[in-house]
């Protein structure tokens, strides 16, 4: 039965070639079919489409290679599209051995949809409960079982910033929020746009969330986000920081609304702006341009939170399959991403930090190790609204940050009741 | 040769009828078939998928609870006066003006056509471009001495609504004018030559007698004009993503986010049904006017 795909398999591709390198194919082919075992296949759905992301799937899929696996590629623009690809492809039967998605509420979804396999005996093997910190496992586990293999942390309160521009206006960088209004005008003044910002809900709520976690703590930021109290939504502190988040209107240029992250970014490369609140995948577009950390651009955490790390994770999901050999695929591919030398391959290639805490610091670059030093404390570890909301409240809460952001007349005490309503179903 | 005679208990249309059948079962299916599971979904438990448990009118109430709906529901009706106007006014115009046999007519035609060949993605990314405050008009203005020059109404809340409408009328005001002009040509020369005689000015021979007459054209540019409204979504997309702040959301922008991004099947379907009712109620009264007298 094999025999008979491996030569329908290899009529097809002798078809395909032209008439004088198909006799030579043949013959190549005819022995690779001999060969018992085929390289595992390992078809992936993901929608990492750029260069440093491709380049990160590059070190999974030579890993792969080395162990007699094969890397079958199945990218798709833009995750909510790859989400639904990914969904129809199992309800037809047919699913891809893994999934690439960031870890929290559609994975949740799925898991508690009983359609992914669990990994609990390779967890075992390797021991992840031991490697992985409380935070990342919490969300890898669901219902008792590793439902997903996480890959990397990409942290979302990181600070970027052109030097030359702060050397030139004479100004320090602001170390909490209240300070950067004396900057900021200061850098306006010097004919610079203070904050670079691209106008999106999701980019809103990152730079909100960092003046939540400065003007009211991480006491604020868990109420909120972990243990969704509607009174700590509405609250006086909660009031004060959209405040201070109202107030930094003035230093983002009008061109911002609809701008993608990576264009804010370009623009403090360029120097038109100075600073840039944005999660450390911004460290690749300073990197292709040619620039290092701390000679071209300076990384550090966002104004009043450097204590703690807002975590973003991704990882692998496993469809349920009955197929054996589809089955061994997702084994294979779940070990290579949990192996520590690939774990400093992937996300030195992707700008990120391991999920494994075993994994010494200094083979990662200068942002990446004020990351993980951060993060070594597990208190710091804060979950971003993908990890802490379902995805309704994730999208509600954006909305009314965006909604506030964008209308000066909205009052905070209203915001934050809305921002309360927005945590209603969590 | 005796003709075989047409069997007494078939009816006469059956040939007809039957070579229409499959398309009517697809339709049935397609179309009510998706309708109705719609209207089912919206009352069941789905989330991410779907999920038949009924859970009653929950997610009509968060429908009409939560701040986006009331918005982009609001916003259609907005979106659709302006780009149906606008669109309307410069379409007739157009029409009008070549009309009056205007030289290199072909080539004027062809000029004002020529955007409706166009995708609405790359139409709104060129007029975000060129609307954008620090990139296109207002900035070329501003380079050119003009200095308090200020255009900036995509990033405007409260007009930036009217600045898709702007580009979309762009977009359609061909189609407009091309099925204007059509009529225009039809119309009796007959009707100039006698208000030529009694010396009527040729505005007011337009206003009272010959857009009366092409009202039939008129009323189809409004039932199409209404149909990309309904069915706008790309536009917005590629514009202004629905923002700033959720000022340019509609409903379509708001059941594709909420079904795939948000994992709320349910609210979303109820937003579809909603949003239908809506347009059967906006376009019966319509049809029902435009039917043939009996």
């Amino acid at each position: 039965m094999f025999s008979l795909k491996c030569a329908i398999d290899c009529a097809g591709s002798v078809l395909r070639g032209s008439a004088v390198v198909a006799s030579l194919s043949l013959l190549l082919f005819a022995g690779r079919c001999a060969a018992a075992s085929d390289p595992l296949p390992v078809e992936v759905i993901h929608f990492w489409t750029s260069e440093s992301e491709a380049r990160a799937l590059q070190v999974l899929a030579k890993a792969l290679e080395q162990r007699h696996g094969r890397w079958i590629d199945s990218p798709i623009v833009g995750s909510d599209a790859a989400t639904s690809v990914a969904l129809n492809r199992i309800n037809g039967g047919d699913p891809p051995a893994a999934m690439l998605w960031e870890l929290g509420n559609r994975v949740t979804a799925l898991a508690d949809a009983d359609m992914l396999n669990d990994m609990d005996s390779l967890a075992a093997q390797g021991r992840w409960a031991a490697v992985l910190s409380p935070l990342v496992m919490q969300h890898a586990v669901f219902g008792g079982h590793f439902i997903a293999v996480p890959v990397e942390i990409h942290g979302e309160n990181w600070l970027w910033f052109n030097p030359q521009v702060l050397r030139e206006a004479q100004v320090p960088i602001p170390t909490h929020w209240s300070e950067f209004f004396a900057v900021g005008d200061k850098l306006r003044a010097h004919g610079v746009v203070p904050l670079a910002l691209g106008g999106q809900d999701w980019q809103e709520v990152m730079l909100f969330n960092t003046v939540m976690l400065d003007v009211g703590g991480a006491q604020l930021y868990r109420d909120f986000y972990i243990r969704h109290d509607r009174n700590a939504a509405r609250g006086a502190a909660m009031q004060q920081a959209l405040e201070t988040f109202a107030r930094l209107r003035r230093y983002v240029d009008p061109g911002s609304p609809g701008r993608s992250w990576n264009q804010a970014t370009q623009m403090v490369i360029t120097g038109r702006a100075a600073m840039q609140i944005m999660g450390d995948w911004a460290k690749r577009e300073f990197t292709r341009a040619g620039l290092t950390a701390g000679n071209g651009f300076g990384c550090t955490l966002a104004p009043g939170s450097s204590h703690n790390y807002i975590l973003a994770v991704d990882g692998f999901a496993f469809p349920k399959t009955t197929d054996p050999r589809k089955r061994a695929a997702q084994d294979l591919l779940a070990g290579i991403v949990m192996d520590p030398a690939v774990q400093i391959a992937f996300n030195q290639a992707k700008g990120s930090v391991p999920v494994r805490r075993d994994i010494a610091i200094a083979d990662l670059d200068a942002c990446g190790q004020i990351g993980a030093r951060v993060m070594a404390d597990p208190g710091s570890q804060l979950p971003n609204p993908a990890l802490a909301l379902d995805s309704d409240g994730e999208g509600a809460v954006g909305d009314v940050i965006a909604r506030f952001w964008f209308t000066p007349a909205m009052s905070p005490s209203r915001a934050a009741a809305l921002l309360a309503d927005a945590i209603a179903y969590q | 040769m005796r003709r075989r005679s047409h069997p007494r208990w078939l009816p006469r249309s059956f040939a007809a009828k039957l070579a229409l059948l499959p398309t009517s079962l697809a339709m049935a299916a397609c179309f009510y078939g998706c309708l109705v599971w719609t209207l089912v979904i919206s009352v069941s438990a789905s989330k991410l998928l779907p999920n038949y448990g009924f859970i009653g009118l929950m997610n009509y109430r968060r429908l009409f609870a939560g701040l986006r709906w009331e918005t982009a529901y609001s916003n259609l009706f907005c979106f659709g006066a302006a780009f149906i106007l606008i669109s309307l006014l410069l379409g007739v115009a157009l029409a009008i003006v070549l009309d009056r046999n205007l030289r290199a007519e072909g080539l004027f035609r062809g000029i004002f056509l020529y955007p409706l060949s166009m995708s609405f993605i790359v139409t709104g990314l060129a007029w975000q471009w060129f609307l954008n405050p620090t990139l296109g008009l207002q900035q070329f203005v501003r380079g050119m001495g003009l200095r308090h020059f200020t255009f900036d109404w995509i990033v405007d809340q409260d007009r930036a609504l009217y600045a898709v409408a702007i580009a979309a009328a762009w977009h359609a005001a061909g189609l407009v004018m091309a099925l204007t002009l059509a009529s225009l040509r039809g119309i009796d020369p007959s009707v100039w030559s006698a208000t030529r005689v009694d010396r009527v000015h040729p505005i007011r021979v337009y206003w009272h007698i010959v857009l009366p007459m092409i009202r039939p054209a008129i009323f189809t540019c409004i039932v199409l004009l209404t149909e990309i409204v309904v069915k706008s979504y790309d536009i917005m997309i590629a514009m202004t993503g629905g923002g700033p702040g959720g000022a340019t959301d509609l409903p379509s922008l708001f059941i594709v986010d909420f079904s795939f991004h948000r994992a709320s099947l349910g609210v979303a379907a109820a937003g579809a049904v909603v949003l239908v009712a809506s347009v059967i109620a906006a376009l019966a009264p319509l049809l029902y006017l435009s039917r043939k007298p009996p």
